[in-house]
């Protein structure tokens, strides 16, 4: 009998542990450890966000469906590992922290046989003084968040539309975030709302970014055909700022958010200040954190976790530049060079480098994008590793057999720039692959006929479908293994 | 002898925030009423959401392995 224990119960981490179960008979056991009840489908936050979703339409309880399943469900927060035990074990184990109300402040250690960690990110608010809910500014990485940004976003329709004048600011609040495309995807829900109340002549709407050039989205930006040219991210995404009024600031770090005013400085070394009624600005990511220790309790978090706090995994970390970045640095099957029992999959696994472009301002400050690895990534290699961890149990080989390389996969993002069934649109692109292969698709680095992007009401039904699809799946319902990661 | 001090200006209009960039700055092309239109024309759309569907399904199907 073997365990499985699976930590993070997001896109990833979901994804693992149904497989596993699927592909595991009952004898062995599939535990996930996460310290929330509920499972969040996070794209769809940017709806709740608005106030066009309740936090109810994005979220549902895990416990009756791991129940139903027949996966063990502890809801509780990882801190530590140990994957090479201790005196009294030789197996390894993590410890874990239960924040489930009937349990909150247990701590336990919770034996395994093979790990996964999708603990997905730490949400770096810190990172920047009076960044955040409790600061100065709003988010909608979580359900809870995005709540609170609607009913701020709803007040500011309110004082528009007693004549008062208002800005908005939407972006990134330092100057290493990723997750550029949910900035951009809440920017034009927000200018779509404004306009929807009547209101967008008295509101000033700015999208603030680390990126270099518009459209670069943290994976240095897309080239595709259309219309029977090639053209750029760049030149599509400022189409769009210029058709809908938005104002933007590129190659920004944010240094600290105060009451109704943010300091920041640019990559040409300019520093000042911006005034906003609104601004909502998503944090830096950081991998959770976790420890480790080895058997003699000597701690080894250093060489088990980057220094960001992400698990290193079969990447090629060592530092080169631009030039000599290759897909075949990207990892592919997700296992600690150091456990091979052990994997990080989603965001929780450390990336060998950027996609764009890493740049500096003159006294250091590092302003570009983080590579982002979003939902269909996350859930191709929750998917690849609960393979691979099958088969090692079966056949129990050492070898992770199953590869995901976001080198050699796609990503499909719908950026919604509105809702409304016949009046919302969405941007669709499609990317593939996501990390760059200049020796795959010289010129370029990513094929032209699978990297494209449109503009239209039938994103926004797209986004709507993949909504109710992936509740859909992630709830265990019938035929959920058919609806791909 | 030292300068009396300068009256004291009324506030300045504050300068645009470094960095700022107007829409109306950028050259990328702005589309025609027209194709604004077209983006939220149903029978388009419907077949706009057909086209899409396939183009993400084989993206999709080419990252399953
Ligand atoms: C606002 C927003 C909009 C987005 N929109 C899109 C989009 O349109 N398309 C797209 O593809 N991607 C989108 N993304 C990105 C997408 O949400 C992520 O790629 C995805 O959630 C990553 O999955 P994950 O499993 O790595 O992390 P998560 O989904 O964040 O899951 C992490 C899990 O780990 C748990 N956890 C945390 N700490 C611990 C611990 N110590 N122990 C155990 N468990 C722990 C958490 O509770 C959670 O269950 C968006 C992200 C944001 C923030």
């Amino acid at each position: 009998m073997a365990r499985v224990v699976v930590l993070g119960a997001g896109i990833s981490g979901h994804t693992a542990a149904l497989h596993l179960r699927r592909l595991l008979d009952p004898r062995h056991e599939v535990v996930v450890v996460s310290p929330n009840s509920q499972w969040n489908w996070i794209p769809s936050n940017i709806w709740v966000g608005v106030g066009w979703m309740k936090a109810q339409q994005v979220t549902f309880p895990l416990r009756p469906v791991y129940d139903k399943h027949g996966i063990d469900f502890r809801q509780a927060k990882a801190v530590a590992l140990h994957p090479e035990g201790d005196a009294t074990t030789v197996k390894g184990f993590v410890d874990v922290v239960y924040t489930d109300p009937a349990r909150s402040g247990e701590v336990q250690g919770i034996e395994y046989d093979f790990l996964v960690n999708a603990t997905g990110p730490k949400l770096n608010f810190g990172a920047t003084p009076g960044l955040g809910p409790d600061g100065h500014s709003l988010s909608v990485c979580t359900y809870g968040h995005a709540e609170q940004a609607a009913a701020a976003l709803a007040e500011v329709i309110r004082k528009l539309k007693a004549g008062q004048r208002q800005t908005l600011v939407i972006g990134v609040g330092h100057g290493t975030c990723t997750c550029e495309g949910a900035a951009f995807e809440y920017t034009f829900n927000v200018e779509h709302e404004l306009r929807a109340a009547g209101v967008r002549d008295r509101a000033e709407v700015i999208y603030l970014t680390n990126e270099y050039e518009l459209g670069d989205f943290g994976v240095g930006g897309l080239t595709f055909k259309q219309s029977g040219f090639v053209t750029s991210s760049k030149l599509w995404t400022e189409s769009l700022f210029k058709e809908r009024g938005v104002k933007s600031i590129v190659r920004a770090h944010v240094q600290k958010v105060e009451e109704g005013r943010l300091s920041y400085e640019t990559l040409d070394g300019v520093e000042d200040t911006l005034d906003f009624d609104f601004a909502m600005l998503l944090p830096p990511f950081r991998g959770q954190d976790l420890q480790a220790f080895d058997r003699e309790g000597a701690d080894i978090t250093a060489e088990v976790f980057a220094p960001n706090g992400f698990l290193k995994v079969d990447a090629d970390y060592t530092p080169k530049p631009v030039e000599e970045w290759k897909a075949s640095d990207w990892p592919s099957t997700y296992v600690s060079p150091r456990y091979p029992n052990v994997f990080g999959v989603g965001i929780a696994f450390a990336p060998p480098h950027p996609i764009s472009t890493p740049r500096k301002a003159p006294n250091g400050t590092v302003i570009s994008p983080a590579p982002p690895r979003t939902g269909m990534p996350s859930g191709l290699m929750g998917r690849a590793v609960a393979q691979s961890i099958a088969d090692m149990i079966k056949t129990g080989s050492s070898v992770p057999t199953h590869h995901a390389s976001m080198a050699e996969m796609g990503a499909a993002c719908v950026a919604s720039a509105g809702a409304g069934f016949t009046t919302g649109t969405a941007a669709s692109m499609t990317m593939y692959p996501v990390v760059p292969d200049y020796d795959r698709f010289p010129g370029y680095g990513r094929s032209l006929t699978e990297t494209t992007g449109e503009i239209g009401l039938a994103g926004h039904w797209m986004k709507h479908l993949l909504h109710h699809m992936f509740i859909y799946k992630a709830k265990g319902r019938p035929g959920w293994s058919m609806i791909p990661e | 002898m030292t300068a009396a001090p300068a009256p004291q200006a009324a506030e300045e209009p504050r300068a645009t925030p470094a960095g700022l960039l107007e829409p109306s700055a950028f050259e990328a092309p702005v589309p025609t009423e027209r194709t604004v239109r077209l983006r939220t024309n149903l029978p388009l759309q419907a077949w706009r959401f057909a086209a899409v569907g396939i183009r993400m399904t084989r993206m999709i199907l080419r990252s399953h392995g």
